[in-house]
């Protein structure tokens, strides 16, 4: 039993670590951009689409095209931005909204006619699990991995946001846009940097989930899903929030199904659930002082 | 003359010219001050000489520069700062982050460190909650969080948007004193105030904005003994 606890545990770290860097951006986006980005889910697909690309079909070795996959996801968040969401920087957030509902739908739509709606697999041999504290947890490398650099991009995110002068930066104009301008802070130049940062950990995301799971086109809204709630389960905008919230998700959805209390088949209301609770206990979120836009 | 409007006409965007003809200009070591009715082009004025409008007409100079159409940054580093009416702080972030976004145009950093230490010298307060979320304190300590991170600059001319607004007279009396002790060091103010009686006492000069057009103008002893200003702006009736 206590094995069995351990490695759902262990399960819904890895889970929770993967669904916190999708969240982190959305969370970070929200606040310097002030939407929701509905198309983040489709930059964690993408990621692991470009990272089996290289892997599988290109030969690349796994850390030469997780890089490239990186840096190629980046470019198409940066891209988007620029595109698509700069020129209604000033509008309604309603409007990049609607755009991003779009743009998501479009995207998934790109990944079907490219890679046709069967599931693909980034499966690999060298992969073998290892078991960890005397056989007590079963682990592949790769969640190892992950686990540990979601970690380190957490913490790295936070230093960034803390400590440099950008990093500042963009929390000030998070916190007030029109003060931001008014000492200089160039908006335009803070969306490049979340867009950048976000789309970075998406991808990461995406390709670590390619080890977990097959390849489907729909793989980026499920883990949007999972993220949304997690950033209004931690508070919209609240980059500890956030975190907090995936991990919360990821736990108790491994634990909950694992252990029989919810069949398997309703994994996917799991957020929900949490959600609707949290919702009903403490609407504003686990760390929200009020629910409303942290511009303003 | 440290700074000069000449017939300046600008608007927003596509929408009509709010300031039609606009002259004003501020002397070194001079408090100058705007008011007039809500909506008459007070705050748009400021905001035209830091760049956030679209001027259609004439000229701003700064010293012997012309900085009509610079972008806000390059107007800053000009030695123009502005504190603007209203939510003019970063709520979210500590005082000192908020000090350290008002220097965000500087980048030599031990300037910066020590123009920080001056602020804390010149608001106490600051530097007693320097740590703490700018949010949570109180509308005159935010006020002076805002002055302050304008004063990080170092401004030539610091332009104030209502300073007084929502503040208890004591805090407003403290506000102008700070205000006047800013002058006296060597920066010049613009300044547009709803509280005419106070602004005006402590101005070298005023104006008096009507409509988007220049009404009157004048020193501010005379502007307080003027009977229209009296009647429209100090509450006074004959
Ligand atoms: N960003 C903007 N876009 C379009 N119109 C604006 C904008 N800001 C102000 N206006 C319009 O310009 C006019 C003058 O506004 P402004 O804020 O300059 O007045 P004010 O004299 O500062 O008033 P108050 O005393 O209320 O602060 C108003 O009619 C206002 O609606
Ligand atoms: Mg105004």
């Amino acid at each position: 039993m206590s094995e069995l606890v351990a490695q759902l545990i262990w399960n819904g770290l890895v889970t929770g670590a993967l669904i916190a860097l999708v969240a982190l951006g959305l969370t970070l986006i929200y606040g310097v951009a002030g939407f929701i980005q509905f198309a983040h889910g489709e930059m964690v697909a993408l990621g692991a689409y470009s990272f089996m690309v290289m892997h599988k079909l290109v030969g690349w070795d796994i850390f030469p095209s997780a890089f490239a996959a990186v840096c190629f996801i980046i470019i198409v968040g940066l891209l988007f931005e620029k595109v698509f969401f700069r020129p209604v920087r000033d509008a309604d957030p309603m409007i990049p909204l609607v755009i991003s509902i779009g743009l998501s739908i479009g995207l998934q739509a790109l990944i079907l006619i490219f890679w046709g709606p069967n599931i693909l697999t980034i499966s690999d041999t060298s992969f073998r699990s290892l078991s960890l504290f005397g056989g007590k947890i079963l682990a592949t490398p790769s969640q190892i991995w992950a686990v540990i650099l979601s970690l380190l991009l957490m913490i790295g995110t936070t230093i960034f946001l803390h400590k440099t002068k950008i990093g500042k930066s963009l929390r000030a104009v998070a916190s007030n846009r029109n003060v931001a301008e008014v000492f200089g802070i160039n908006v335009d130049t803070s969306m490049t940097w979340i867009f950048g940062v976000g789309a970075g950990l998406a991808a990461i995301s995406g390709i670590f989930l390619g080890f977990e799971q097959n390849l489907e086109p729909m793989m980026g809204v499920i883990i949007a899903i999972k993220a949304f709630s997690a950033v209004i389960l931690g508070a919209v905008g609240s980059v500890r929030g956030a975190i907090i919230g995936a991990f919360l998700i990821g736990l108790s959805e491994s634990l909950l199904v694992g252990l029989g209390i919810i069949p398997s088949g309703f994994t996917a209301a799991i957020p929900f659930v949490i959600l609707i609770g949290m919702l009903l206990l403490k609407p504003e979120g686990l760390f929200g002082k009020r629910f409303q836009s942290l511009r303003q | 003359m440290i700074l000069e409007i000449k017939s300046l006409t600008a608007g927003y965007g596509s929408g009509p010219s709010i300031l039609q003809n606009i002259n004003l200009c501020l002397h070194e070591n001079e408090i100058v001050t705007i008011i007039g009715p809500n909506g008459a082009g007070k705050s748009t004025i400021l905001k035209s000489i830091f760049g956030l409008t679209d001027v259609r007409a004439g000229k701003i100079i700064h010293g012997s520069r012309d900085i009509t159409h610079l972008k806000t940054d390059q107007i800053i580093r000009s030695g123009i700062a502005m504190v603007t009416q209203g939510k003019n702080i970063f709520p979210d972030l500590t005082v000192e982050e908020n000090l350290e976004m008002g220097a965000f145009t500087r980048r030599d950093t031990s300037e910066i460190q020590k123009r920080k230490q001056e602020v804390f010298s010149f608001f106490p307060v600051l530097e007693k909650f320097k740590s703490k979320k700018t949010g949570i304190l109180s509308g005159g300590e935010r006020q002076m969080v805002a002055i302050g991170m304008s004063l990080m600059l170092a401004p030539e001319v610091l332009m104030l948007d209502e300073p007084s607004i929502g503040l208890a007279p004591k805090v407003m009396q403290e506000v102008f004193s700070k205000i006047q002790e800013i002058k006296n060091a060597g920066t010049a103010i613009l300044m547009v105030e709803q509280n005419a009686a106070k602004a005006l006492e402590i101005s070298d000069r005023g104006y008096v904005l009507e409509l988007g057009k220049n009404a009157l103008e004048g020193s501010g002893k005379n502007l307080l003994k003027n009977p229209r200003v009296g009647e429209l702006y100090l509450g006074k009736s004959k």
